[in-house]
């Protein structure tokens, strides 16, 4: 299948008080159109630094990113649209709801302003506000209006690819649901390619086809939504997946986690993981683990599992 | 050992009243934990604070609590001030704001320990390494001289957890002890305080907006919706068998590992139910007497409890 993006080694750093921190360090991932790809991981992976590369608001320092066949680093296009994490903060506390949906369009300069309202009233409606709220501020709106309107400004560009940046985890549990149940129909509709950022694996399982695992700027596991939540392969996926509170009393867990999560400016040789890792060997501490394809579509770099094949 | 009564907590506005905590009423016992679930605004944190005594000055607090065999009246604040930090531990979501900036986080735990136990300093800082090392702060003997910008989030949390534990309280109370962190800290930190509950014998109070948290770890529950408790019950009949509406929404709202979303259509938005149920204008079996009364709380069989019409 033809793939709408295409991210290659892809690597970004950034130097903070005179230490480089790596926080995406060689990262490859591909998505065909209309298909949704769920990125996870702890806080400071490097998953808000990679979705800031693949929309252009940064621009990586080494690696290629392709974008409907074309070369894209550094480029932001309309056909892929970034929603802030925390972007209900950024909502511009001065502008009405009307004058935050059409912003992009003003820029771009190529509606007329009856077209505009047209197309703000369609976006409102694709994310399911009323018309009533269009000329309100963004403190007289919910959490979860806010996000709807972060998502119709992105919407009214027509993008081809939707960058989501934590969409859920400002909200309250029943608002974050209504916009996840939001996102699944959207998508259905305009036939959107989605990444969606997220540290909470429930949350991207129920939106996505595919999911990448990151750890300390790396990807260590990626595959299909079934085939990463039935048969993780890497030790961090585990320890994700066993970590999440289960809602059923029955089955109780509170496991037993090692370490701490990774000092972005103290990285570990090999696998970046191996510190924490319960099956750790010898080459784990020594050479970062290739990828490898367990089942077709379904990559893990681990040593580990590389030997448990053979 | 605690036991809570006819708690309101009131804040006047502009020309009406708004009613934060309505009559909420609940006790818990030595060596349980008893999970406060709701959404945002539902009043689970102002709950806590009554308990401690930290409410903002501009609430106005009635209802009475029993705890360790002493009555208190919430209008005299005078009461808590021997309670907080020594027989009751708190612990917030945000520890970022709870911990000064200025002070190594060694002394911040050290200093309730020389204040209510009456150690030396050279004493408390031996326990403050001991309980570093317990709750896995680690190095603890350097930790110890660490401001708190030098820790992570999950260390941050786990160094409130040591200030809120040092004295050994029989009440603990985390409010959202969790919600700023990820999984696999939350783990981390759950476990602590699961043991340190069944070690001691203490009771612990944990508000959380997850269900997913509150199944892991609570023995009873209470469902908070607008101020009021609308459903209360063992773990695995909130979870399980809920009974009212809007545990059922909460409960449906969860995004799950292992099954998708299913979300009930509600859209009696627009209606007022003031003097009514609280979840009336979200509910979706609402009935005429929904919008006009509020409703009982009813006991039923095994110490449940539920306020809705038509159950
Ligand atoms: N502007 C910046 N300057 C210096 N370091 C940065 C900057 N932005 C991010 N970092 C660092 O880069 C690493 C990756 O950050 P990033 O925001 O991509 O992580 P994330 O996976 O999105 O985390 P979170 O879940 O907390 O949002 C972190 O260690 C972070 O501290
Ligand atoms: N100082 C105040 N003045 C007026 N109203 C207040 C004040 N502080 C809190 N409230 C209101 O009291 C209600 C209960 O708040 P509370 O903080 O207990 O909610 P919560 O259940 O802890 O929610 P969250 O999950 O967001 O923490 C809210 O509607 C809130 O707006
Ligand atoms: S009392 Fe009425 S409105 Fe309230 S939860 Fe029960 S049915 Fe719904
Ligand atoms: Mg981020
Ligand atoms: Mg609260």
């Amino acid at each position: 299948m033809a793939k709408l993006l295409k991210v290659k080694n892809v690597a970004y750093y950034y130097t903070a008080e005179g230490t480089r921190i790596r926080a995406v360090d060689g990262v490859s991932l591909s998505l065909p159109a209309g298909k949704a790809l769920g990125l996870v991981g702890e806080s400071g992976s490097g998953k808000s630094t990679l979705g800031k590369l693949i929309a252009g608001l940064l621009k990586p320092q080494r690696g290629c990113i392709y974008f409907a066949g074309e070369r894209i680093e550094g480029k932001m296009l309309p056909s892929i649209q970034y929603v802030f994490q925390n972007s209900t903060a950024a909502l511009n506390p001065r502008m009405r709801v009307k004058n935050l949906i059409e912003e992009g369009l003003i820029i771009q300069g190529k509606y007329r302003r009856q077209q505009r309202i047209n197309r703000v009233l369609t976006a409102l409606k694709a994310v399911g506000l009323p018309e009533t709220l269009l000329y309100r501020f963004p403190h007289e709106l919910s959490g979860g209006q806010k996000q709807r309107v972060a998502i119709a400004r992105a919407l009214i560009m027509d993008p081809r690819l939707l960058i989501l940046d934590e969409p859920v985890s400002s909200l309250d549990v029943t608002a974050g649901a209504r916009l996840l149940a939001l996102l699944k129909s959207l998508r259905q509709e305009k036939h959107l390619a989605y990444i969606l950022i997220s540290h909470d694996l429930a949350v991207v399982r129920q939106v996505c086809d595919y999911v990448a695992v990151m750890y300390a700027g790396k990807i260590v596991e990626r595959g299909k939504v079934e085939q990463i939540f039935s048969s993780p392969g890497h030790y961090y996926t585990k320890m994700l997946l066993s970590a999440h509170p289960s809602p059923d009393p029955k089955r109780r867990c509170l496991p037993k986690i090692i370490g701490e999560p990774v000092d972005p400016s103290h990285i570990p040789a090999g696998c970046r993981f191996h510190p924490r890792c319960p099956q750790a060997t010898f080459a784990c501490s020594h050479r970062p683990p290739a990828f490898f394809e367990i089942t077709p579509g379904h990559l893990v770099a681990c040593h580990r599992t590389q030997t448990q094949i053979f | 050992m605690l036991a809570v009564k006819d708690l309101e907590i009131t804040f006047s506005e502009k020309n009406s009243i708004f009613k934060a905590v309505r009559k909420v009423s609940f006790s818990v016992q030595a060596g349980e934990i008893l999970g406060i679930v709701g959404e945002s605004g539902s009043g689970k944190s102002m709950t806590a604070l009554a308990l401690t005594g930290l409410l903002p000055p501009e609430a106005k607090v009635c209802g009475s609590m029993s705890f360790a065999g002493k009555t208190m009246h919430f209008e005299d604040n005078s009461q808590w001030q021997g309670l907080r930090g020594s027989k009751i531990g708190i612990v917030f979501q945000d520890p970022a704001a709870c911990l000064n900036p200025l002070k190594t986080v060694g002394k911040q735990v050290a200093e309730p320990l020389i204040l209510h136990k009456g150690l030396t300093p050279k004493e408390a800082e031996v326990e403050t390494i001991r309980l570093f090392s317990a709750l896995g702060i680690e190095p603890a003997v350097q930790r110890i001289h660490h401001y708190p910008h030098q820790l992570s989030g999950g260390q941050q949390q786990r160094v409130m957890l040591a200030a809120a534990i040092a004295c050994k309280p029989m009440l603990l109370i985390a409010d959202e002890p969790t919600t700023a962190l990820d999984v696999t800290v939350q783990a981390q930190i759950l476990r602590l305080l699961h043991e340190y509950v069944h070690n001691h014998s203490a009771a612990l109070l944990l508000i959380s907006h997850d269900l997913g948290v509150i199944a892991q770890l609570a023995d009873e529950v209470l469902v908070m919706c607008g101020g009021t408790i609308v459903e209360k019950g063992s773990v695995y009949q909130i979870m399980q068998k809920p009974l009212h509406p809007y545990t059922k929404l909460l409960l449906a709202s969860l995004p799950r590992l292992d099954a998708p979303l299913k979300l009930p259509l509600v859209a009696n938005e627009g209606l007022t139910a003031e003097g009514g149920c609280v979840f009336a204008a979200r509910c979706p079996h609402y009935r005429a007497i929904c919008l006009e009364k509020e409703p009982p709380t009813k006991l039923l069989a095994e110490g449940r409890q539920t306020a809705c019409h038509i159950l």
